[in-house]
């Protein structure tokens, strides 16, 4: 019932598979053949005719995408034969190739291992060669724009035309299905008729310890959904020591069921591990066929964040600022808690100079969040420190300097946060807050902007969400003190270049 | 604001799951210590724990499909240009009715010479045309198996169910819903601004060819109306897909159309008016638009406009669509749907498959959604643009999608529920999803939703269920004014109890008209709700009302331990009967079922009160109530004796409408006894009584000599069936006794009779005189009958000339025949299907006269068998007709 966290593969799936992709590549070969005969021979030239044509020529530069491919494979097909000579002839093979090449071939050969021959390779891959793999969804998610808009595919499949197709890849298919389990055989007719599957693949699992995982994965799921959290940790703990399992698909259970269970061990730390042992920076490679290892939400790769690394800079985050928030705030824990959130952003300064997370805004946003979390803290306690007097003379200009500095650092990051694109920040509403601080350091008129900035909470417009940060800068520093003033140019560079923390802990 | 305010991927949104984190934003209280959360997440940590903590708390079936609800009214209108192919159903339930008491069945089953017997039948599975795998029809004659099997049990298993293995590991994913509920306006309402009806559409029959449509009424939990009054329309073709359409909110009004899907053709039902008091439906249909007309291609869904109620657009396997009007009036000459010209389109790819599609309506007039597996496609059909929004090809699957409201849907892939939304633009956007891990190669996964409104809060309750198994996956999103969507971090999965271990086959959520909303101002609070939904599951024949609840109120968990929400358990000693048995058992058993929940509160009453109840005293009192009750009817009888001679009215009357509070008592002996000495007493004074004994011969086949007896009997067979037996069956004998006990006083109707008799011609005259003569023997009556008919065909030829001369003469015939002959008719009847209809025709077999009317054909034999069997496949117009013409011979 529940997704499995291994790859079910045996040779009967493998060859449903291989049947079904052969029938698909026949089908669609034939379909454009006869597509094509139609609009050229038969129908004048409109602008319809002329859109479908447009459309054609992208199928054409596809096909020449997946020549690229082709090339693509043949070349390392060589490189590889090259390889394989040198070590029989006894030369240590130059070690100038990239690690993330050798991985890609490892890859590779395991996958020819897993499939066999080459064949098989052959008929599925053309087909996946088609499409582009995403990486962050499951699917390709397009926005309606408008050079995504094509015009209405307006020529009808009639009955007679795909009966011609159907015929004639059927025709071909005929070979194949002769060598074929009687089985295979009529799971593949069902499918071409457009039915589909009902019984679930696992049913037809007989190995004991694949029968084994799928009960355990079945009772886990729902002693989660019940939020039975002891028995769901036990299962949880027995299913990732089974070998084959990948932990990469089940990690999310294991945060959630860490995160309610009272043991020693936190979410937090799984996550640390997770980041340390899973995170790849290797090309995701489109030619591969990734059929045990979906990337959303499983893996990371040089272009994309893993989800657990996301996560565990979220979860961290906000465990920061929720034990800061624990009422029985003396200046010890304080310090310590702060030192926490230091601790966090250290660790962000270092991830972000490294690749996937570098091109990643969302990283630059949770970096932005800690300078704002940091910036509110400090403010706060100047706030309630105002009325106590506390603080005065250079005490005070110090602290007033580090808090907006950190402000400076919100505005810098979250300006890198945009540059990068892809990632849809409420703006203002951070601005308006970014003000507010401000405001606490001096106390003055400090009711009247806490009124201005609830009602900015409710009539935030995100229309202008792209004003830039630059120009709210500069207005915000005429408010500001000289000291700023004299900090601005200094972190303008440090916005270029990686940005390092070590003095913000004075 | 469009997008809210939780920051996240511009193409993306917010991408959850269990244990995920998603983007989060800071927005800091000036007071840090209200309580009130720091953090804006995606998970909504605003509502309290436990809000999903659902329970089911009703549970009960809504109606059975197999079972044919008591109806009496037409529900179609006939229009005017004679379209016999779509009739009620009904209808012909009383030509049936009208046929069999006049035509006696002398006819041998003999099986027609071009029927062949093959050991395997290899129907030719072209998924054009015919496609549906649990029910396959065949081109051949149809003939039912069990009638074959019993002419010749040699040849069992021979032509009798050619189900291939095929269907038990695929599925047919053209088959959409056939189960659908909402909240309708009809013409009426909308002219007296009333809210609606809520009724309820779905399919039933062996092959689900006959479309019922019937109104719901809430009372505690959801019934059928008061007198269960089922509107059914047979489509002669396997249904597909039911659909009642949703309306924008913008337009103001609800929709009053259902359409449907069968094999060969799409329909569109209007529902002109609904009676108030007897919930009696009025449908009237278009002419089916069939798919030869169209594109030879099977149309597999539609969509109505939600602005306009007057356009659809349909989509066939192969991904051609098309937008059509539905015409205004179904009642003249033009009911037919037209398609559009201008605005069609394919969304035909080699590469997919299946031939599961989808099209809806999204966020504007012009807008519409078009799905395959792996393509979800947006079309503007007037600006003439497609934008291929998801391509889903590569790690998951479309799976099904709902719409929300204006501007929101569901999509459900193979690993996530995605809301997605319109942008500003009002173009797709997708907004936040949820990873749901169930097992990606599912492909009968379906999402259904229903909307939950609070205070301040939308919840929405996406039920995600499969055919594979009986569990529901139950995920909340909330939404706030700002059409900001936020999950709520968890879901949970609940098991349907009891049921057989298949899976579900539909869910449907029931929406509801608020109109008592401001009752609830605690809502913050406390986030309790209900929801309710119907349900069938696969292989099962029946529709459960469902209800779930996350308050912890216990009032409704007395009534869930006294009801077995399925009888798998009282199923287990007919383990080893055959289908048609097992079916009329289960008729039973859901019958009993019904009655035991009416009754409960009584029989609980009459459990405690047993021993303290005067029971004697009791019946007593009863005697003297029954016979002043009788002895005033007796004198109003003879008082108005000459008026009822005259108006030809008959005068009897039920036992049961003359006492009330008639029931509680316990004991069958006792009341045996007074029913005796009452029918005695009165028997003297010239009054005749229904007779009892023969009656209760009828139930059990076998010679009763009293009441107690047959209780006693009744209840040595289902004291296996239910613990409460005993209770049961004394309920059911006594409202036996009570439904059939009447009295007439024959002295009454002799004058009737004579004076009806003077009336007619003198051919007639001899013919009922002829009849009255000889009931000694049936072998005579029925020479006799056969004389008769051949008489009638060959000397009257035409039911005209009959009905003009006399048409008051057909109750006298009725009631003369009552003598002898309706007896035995209603032995026919009653007994069961698995009495071989085979001993009642080789009985006649020697009886048959030589000579034949040239009615009779050779095809003739089986169909008039299936008479008998109450099929829903065989009963079509033609057969109808036939036997119309029968009845004109006869006459």
């Amino acid at each position: 019932m529940f997704e499995v966290p291994i790859t079910l593969t045996n040779k009967k799936f493998a060859q449903r598979r291989k049947l079904k992709y052969q029938y698909i590549n026949h089908t669609s070969r034939r379909f454009e053949k006869i597509v094509k005969k139609s609009t050229t021979a038969l129908s004048l030239p409109t602008p319809e005719n002329s859109a479908a044509e447009n459309n054609e020529e992208d199928d054409g530069e596809r096909n020449g995408e997946g020549g690229a491919y082709r090339r693509l494979i043949l070349q390392q097909r060589k490189r590889r034969r090259e390889r394989h000579w040198k070590s029989v002839v006894g030369e240590i093979y130059s070690s100038t190739e990239t690690e993330s090449d050798s991985q890609e071939d490892a890859e590779e050969d395991e996958e020819c291992n897993t499939e066999g021959k080459e064949e098989d390779i052959d008929e599925e891959r053309k087909f996946w060669k088609k499409y582009e793999k995403p990486e962050e969804s499951f699917e390709v998610w397009r926005t309606v724009s408008s050079q995504n808009k094509s015009p209405i595919n307006k020529q009808k499949m009639t009955y007679h035309t795909f009966k011609k197709i159907e015929k004639n890849s059927l025709r071909k298919m005929e070979v194949p299905l002769l060598h074929c389990t009687k089985e295979s055989k009529l799971h593949f007719q069902s499918l071409s008729k457009g039915l589909e599957p009902l019984q679930p693949s696992t049913s037809e699992v007989r190995n004991y310890r694949t029968k084994h995982i799928i009960t355990l994965t079945n009772l886990l799921h729902l002693n989660v959904s019940r939020h039975n959290w002891s028995l769901a940790y036990k299962i949880f703990a027995t299913l990732i020591r089974i070998p084959g399992v990948q932990i990469k698909s089940i990690w999310g259970i294991g945060v959630e069921i860490l995160n309610n269970s009272p043991n020693l061990s936190t979410s937090l730390d799984f996550l640390q591990w997770m980041c340390q042992i899973y995170s790849s920076k290797l090309r995701f490679v489109q030619s591969t066929n990734y059929r045990s290892i979906v990337p959303p939400f499983q893996t990371g790769s040089r272009t994309h964040t893993s989800k657990f690394a996301t996560t565990y800079l979220w979860s961290s985050l906000i465990t920061c600022q929720k034990s800061m928030e624990l009422p029985d705030i003396n200046d010890k824990r304080y310090d310590m808690e702060n030192d926490l959130l230091q601790d966090l952003i250290d660790r962000i300064s270092e991830w972000v100079l490294t690749p996937p997370f570098m091109e990643d805004a969302e990283v630059w946003f949770i970096y932005a969040s800690c300078h704002l979390l940091k910036a509110d803290i400090l403010s706060r306690q100047f706030a309630n420190d105002n009325k106590t007097s506390d603080l005065i003379g250079l005490d005070r200009d110090i602290k007033i300097n580090q808090v907006i500095k950190h402000i400076h650092y919100v505005k810098v990051f979250l300006q890198t946060c945009s540059d990068k694109g892809g990632f849809t920040v409420p703006n203002r509403l951070i601005e308006s807050q970014l003000k507010g601080f401000e405001s606490r350091l001096y106390g003055e008129a400090q009711d009247l902007r806490e009124r201005e900035m609830d009602d900015d909470y409710n009539s935030i417009d995100d229309n202008s969400v792209n004003n830039s940060f630059r120009d709210v800068y500069e207005t915000n520093a005429e408010f500001l003190d000289t000291q700023l003033m004299d900090l601005s140019p200094e972190n303008n560079q440090l916005g270029e270049i990686p940005y390092s923390d070590e003095d913000s802990s004075e | 604001m469009s997008e809210g305010q939780i920051p996240g991927s511009d193409v993306l949104g917010l991408q959850l799951g269990v244990g995920v984190q998603g983007a989060s934003l800071y927005s800091p209280q000036e007071k840090h210590t209200t309580k009130k959360s720091q953090w804006l997440r995606p998970v909504d940590d605003t509502l309290p724990e436990g809000v999903l903590d659902l329970r089911i708390v009703a549970n009960s079936v809504l109606c059975d499909t197999v079972i044919r609800c008591n109806s009496e009214e037409k529900g179609l209108q006939e229009s005017d240009n004679g379209d016999d192919l779509i009739t009620s159903d009904i209808d012909e339930d009383m030509d049936d009715q009208a046929d069999t008491s006049i035509v006696v069945n002398p006819v041998i089953p003999v099986v027609p010479k071009h029927v062949h017997f093959f050991k395997k039948v290899e129907v030719d599975n072209d998924p054009m045309f015919s496609v549906n795998c649990d029910t396959p029809v065949s081109l051949q004659d149809y003939i039912p198996s069990d009638l074959l099997r019993d002419l010749n049990d040699t040849l069992e298993e021979s032509a009798g169910s050619p189900r291939s293995g095929q269907d038990a590991f695929f599925w047919d994913p053209t088959v959409a819903n056939r189960l659908d509920s909402k909240y309708i306006q009809t013409a009426s309402d909308l002219r007296n601004y009333r809210d609606g009806t809520e009724i309820i559409a779905y399919a039933s029959g062996k092959t689900d060819s006959v479309l019922n449509i019937s109104v719901l009424v809430r009372q505690n939990t959801l019934h059928l109306n008061r007198h269960n009054n089922v509107t059914s329309i047979e489509l002669h073709s396997p249904i597909k897909s039911i659909k009642i359409p949703g309306t924008s909110e913008a337009i103001g009004r609800r929709s009053n159309l259902v359409g449907v899907i069968t094999e060969n053709s799409f329909q569109i039902f209007r529902i002109e008016n609904i009676h108030s008091r007897s919930c009696d439906v009025i449908v009237t249909n278009s002419e089916p638009l069939y798919f030869v007309e169209v594109d030879d291609i099977q149309v597999v869904d539609f969509a109505f406009n939600p602005w306009d109620l007057q356009q659809f657009a349909i989509i066939d396997a192969k991904g051609n669509w098309n937008i059509g009007t539905i015409p205004k009036n179904f009642n003249n000459n033009k009911r037919k749907l037209q398609l559009i010209d201008n605005f069609h389109g394919t969304i035909y790819d080699p590469a997919e498959l299946s031939s599961w599609k989808r099209i809806e309506w999204f966020s504007q007039f012009q807008k519409i959604l078009i799905f395959d597996r792996s393509k979800m496609i947006e079309v503007d059909f007037v600006n003439n643009w497609q934008v291929e929004v998801v391509q889903a090809k590569t790690w998951s699957d479309i799976r099904d999608y709902r719409r929300i409201d204006d501007n929101n849907g569901i999509l459900l892939t193979s690993r996530e529920i995605i809301i997605i939304g319109a942008s500003e633009a009002n173009d797709v956007v997708r907004k936040i999803s949820w990873k749901h891990d169930l097992d990606p190669d599912d492909t009968t996964l379906k999402i259904t939703t229903q909307k939950v409104k609070k205070s301040n809060i939308l919840l929405l309750v996406a039920f995600v269920y499969s055919m594979r198994h009986k569990y529901i996956y139950i995920h909340v999103f909330s939404s706030t004014r700002t059409n900001l969507f936020q999950s709520l971090g968890y879901s949970t999965v609940i098991k349907i109890p009891g049921g057989s271990p298949t899976g579900i086959e539909a869910i449907t959520t029931l929406d509801k008209i608020d109109d008592k909303t401001p009752a609830d101002e605690d809502a913050d609070e406390n986030i309790g709700f209900t929801v309710a939904f119907l349900i069938k599951m696969r292989n099962s024949s029946k529709i459960y009302y469902c209800a779930l609840s996350n308050t912890q109120s216990d009032e409704f968990n007395e009534q869930e331990n006294f009801t077995v929400t399925d009888h798998s358990e009282w199923m287990l000693p007919f383990n080893n009967t055959n289908n048609r048995e097992k079916e009329s058992i289960c008729a039973l058993i859901s019958q009993i079922k019904m009655k035991e929940r009416e009754r409960i509160s009584q029989i609980r009453d009459l459990t405690e009160h047993e021993n303290s109840h005067d029971e004697d005293r009791y019946l007593q009192d009863l005697g003297y109530r029954l016979s002043m009750a009788t002895n005033q009817l007796l004198e109003s009888w003879q008082r108005t004796k000459d008026e009822s001679i005259s108006s030809e009215a008959l005068s009897y009357s039920k036992l049961n409408n003359l006492v009330e509070n008639s029931n509680s008592f316990t004991s069958i002996p006792e009341f045996s006894s007074l029913l005796d000495q009452f029918f005695q007493y009165y028997q003297d004074q010239d009054v005749t009584f229904i007779d009892f004994e023969k009656l209760l011969h009828l139930f059990l086949h076998e010679d009763v000599p009293g009441l107690d007896i047959f209780y006693n009997k009744l209840l040595q067979c289902w004291v296996l069936v239910s613990p409460q037996a005993e209770l049961l069956t004394k309920e059911i004998v006594k409202d036996i006794v009570w439904s059939l006990a009447r009295l007439e006083n024959p002295s009454l109707f002799e004058p009737i009779q004579k004076k009806i008799s003077q009336s007619l011609s003198q051919p007639y005259q001899d013919v009922i005189s002829s009849w009255d003569m000889d009931e000694l023997n049936e072998e005579d009556e029925l020479d006799d009958f056969n004389f008769d008919s051949q008489f009638s065909a060959t000397s009257f030829n035409g039911r005209p000339q009959f009905t003009i001369s006399s048409q008051s003469q057909i109750p006298t015939i009725k009631s003369s025949q009552s003598n002898g002959l309706t007896r035995r008719k209603k032995i026919l009847k009653t007994q069961s299907q698995r009495a071989a209809p085979l001993s009642q025709s080789t009985q006649n077999l020697s009886v048959l006269p030589d000579l034949m009317t040239p009615a009779f054909t050779l095809m003739q034999p089986p169909s008039s068998q299936i008479s008998f069997m109450n099929d829903s496949q065989t009963r079509n117009s033609q057969r109808a007709k036939k036997k119309k013409k029968r009845i004109r011979g006869f006459g």
